[in-house]
């Protein structure tokens, strides 16, 4: 009967409610919304990389070394020598490292050169290998191995022969077109920028930057420098040791972070921002649990009769309270279903757009406990800012009746 | 508080419906900051089963009575008992309880919740009272005393004309068997047609269920059909000296 009442009452101001409920469900939808983005971003990120002890690249700063090595975000702001790059390799402790040359693109995809030690040692998520669903790692002169992402939207099949660009960009002036490359390789889906790139080996990167030339033997083909290093070590307990040799390298200046430190690092700098959202989001739900509070204070008036007519047959003012209470559970459940099922929706559409410009997974699936705790909030909210007009319609049903 | 099951002519000799004793209801009026008294009756007790016409305009204190008489509002001093209750000695809740069992109230108008169900409607008045499950069959006899087709339970009470409306108000008064019914000014908007009518079946009603009526009014007119009548003038001695 209660509830009946309750339902009733609220169809009966529908305008208003579903206004109400479409400002608390934005509200809700923001809140949900940008805690699943954060928790699956920061997911995302720490699986990029994995089984790496050292980042090396040219002297910067912690989190751009991290951010354009692991990420392919923003760009190295100098390279190190091919020489500093073997005298690494050539430490006792180092048991294997993959060197990392970026610079060029294919149509807003970054192209990575790499060796044969980019298949074997590359580790990602919870300690994978890189695995090709199809063709082989790439054995020559250009051959390139396409991340899953790369070969879907850009629909190339084994065999596709391709033009890389110089530069970063997705229009580029001026083409490899000298030099067309054959798919040789398509990696299967990680979830982490590894979709986004495509990949060839440091000699092929070094032909096509020597336009016009005749092409040399293999082995003149080394590179004079590359953009950074990953390094794997005998032993973890060396990582300090290491770290500080290469930090102290006399050749040139160098800088060798740990990913997981790094990582860390970005966090805490990031974190105001987390935080400065988050205050936002819960600020806009507050906002639109007093635009309920609101709307129900304002219909206390013109219920006022109905109020004194239930009374008058025998309701409580507790029943009268709980009666607005109810409306108030009613509407937030109604604006939680409608954000859950918006917030599903959008990240199903929006999947693409987190891949290409962060080369992140976006789980669409929402129901997990972070979501449970926040609606949890929103309920709790609701019920407290909800026992504004509650209190008012109790007070109302106890003061002296005028109906009569 | 136990409700005698002796003879009617027994139990309202010694079990009145309504007694009051030196009963004063006054507030204290901001305008003027002095208490103001509205009403103030020395003695008067109606027997059960009573059917009493109480002739008062609007400012008599006769608001004032009802809302004593079924514990919206507590006396300032004196003694008032319903059915051989204290009201005033009983909590809030328990008043609110009483109320819904015992007593079934006609208005003027807005009566019914207007966006509820005829049939909902009639059940929350039950539902107030404990629910019994006996509701159902008393809805269908009370339907059919007061001339409300089946068709009609499951509209919307706002669809209902007028007299339908105030017909389904007597029902919902009368759903839970209460001992005592309050009725005020319920055909001042019905036509004079619709007036007789209403009242007529509202007295065959009760013979079915022989409940106290106190049926307050202005319109003289009405007061034939009652064998006993009165005014708030004569009742309410609020503002006369002694």
């Amino acid at each position: 009967m209660f509830w009946n009442v309750a339902w009733r009452s609220l169809a009966q101001r529908k305008a208003s409610v579903l206004l109400t409920v479409a400002a608390l469900a934005v509200s809700v939808l923001v809140l949900v919304g940008i805690e699943h983005l954060r928790q699956n971003a920061r997911t995302g990120f720490a699986r990029t990389v994995a089984g790496t002890d050292l980042i090396v690249g040219a002297r910067t700063g912690d989190i751009n070394l991290l951010l354009y090595a692991v990420f392919r975000l923003g760009n190295a702001s100098n390279n190190i020598a091919w020489r500093s790059y073997e005298e690494i390799a050539a430490l006792p402790d180092v048991a294997w490292t993959i060197p990392l040359s970026l610079g060029d693109s294919h149509r807003g995809y970054k192209v990575l050169a790499t060796n044969q030690n980019y298949f074997s040692h590359f580790r990602y998520g919870s300690d994978q290998t890189l695995v090709l669903v199809q063709g082989t790692p790439f054995d020559g002169l250009q051959q390139v191995v396409l991340g899953a992402e790369v070969a879907r939207r850009l629909g190339y099949q084994l065999g596709d022969q391709l033009v890389l660009a110089h530069g970063a960009a997705s229009t580029s002036f001026t083409l490899h077109d000298a030099h067309p490359f054959e798919v040789v390789g398509i990696f299967a889906p990680t979830g982490t920028p590894v979709d986004q790139t495509l990949h060839i080996s440091l000699e092929s990167m070094e032909v096509i930057h020597r336009q016009g030339k005749e092409i040399p033997a293999l082995e003149q083909l080394q590179p004079r420098s590359i953009t950074a290093v990953m390094v794997g070590l005998k032993s973890r307990i060396k990582v300090f040791q290491v770290q500080r040799l290469i930090n102290q390298y006399r050749g040139e200046p160098l800088q060798a972070i740990l990913p997981g430190v790094a990582l860390t690092q970005l966090w805490s700098t990031l974190a105001i921002m987390e935080k400065t959202l988050r205050a936002i989001s819960a600020l806009v739900l507050v906002a639109a649990l007093f635009g309920m509070a609101a709307m129900l204070l304002a219909s206390l008036r013109e219920r006022r009769r109905e109020i004194l007519l239930l009374r008058t047959i025998g309701a409580s003012p507790l029943f009268i309270g709980g009666l607005l209470q109810l409306e108030v559970l009613v509407m937030t459940a109604t604006a939680v279903v409608l954000a859950l099922g918006a917030a599903s929706v959008a990240l199903a559409l929006g999947n693409e757009f987190w891949v290409d410009n962060l080369g992140l997974q976006i789980s669409a699936n929402l129901f997990h406990a972070a979501t449970a705790e926040l609606i949890g909030y929103v309920f709790a909210g609701a019920l407290v800012i909800g026992a504004l007009p509650a209190l008012g319609a109790y007070r109302m049903s106890r003061s002296v009746p005028a109906g009569l | 508080m136990t409700l005698s099951p002796d003879s009617p002519q027994q139990a309202s000799a010694e079990h009145p419906a309504f007694y009051c004793r030196e009963l004063r209801f006054g507030y204290f009026d901001k305008v003027s900051r002095a208490d103001k008294e509205v009403l103030a009756i020395p003695a008067w007790q109606v027997a059960r089963g009573s059917r009493i016409f109480l002739r008062g305009a609007s400012g008599s204190g006769k608001s004032t009575l009802l809302n004593l008489l079924c514990g919206m509002l507590t006396p300032t001093s004196g003694e008032l008992r319903v059915l051989d209750c204290d009201l005033a000695g009983l909590s809030g809740h328990a008043r609110d309880r009483f109320r819904a069992c015992h007593m079934g109230v006609v208005f003027q108008q807005f009566n019914l919740i207007p966006w509820l169900s005829v049939r909902d409607n009639v059940r929350l008045a039950a539902h107030f009272a404990g629910g019994k499950s006996t509701v159902q069959a008393r809805l269908a006899e009370l339907a059919e005393q007061l001339n409300l087709p089946k068709a009609l339970l499951d509209r919307r009470a706002a669809e209902l004309s007028i007299g339908q409306q105030q017909r389904v108000a007597v029902m919902r008064a009368l759903i839970n068997h209460p001992e005592i019914l309050l009725v005020d000014e319920p055909t001042s908007a019905l036509d004079q047609d619709n007036r007789d009518a209403f009242i007529r079946l509202l007295m065959r009603t009760l013979d079915h269920c022989g409940a106290t009526l106190l049926f307050v009014s202005h319109d003289q007119t009405l007061a034939s059909h009652f064998p006993t009548q009165l005014s708030m003038a004569e009742l309410n001695q609020a503002g006369r000296a002694g």
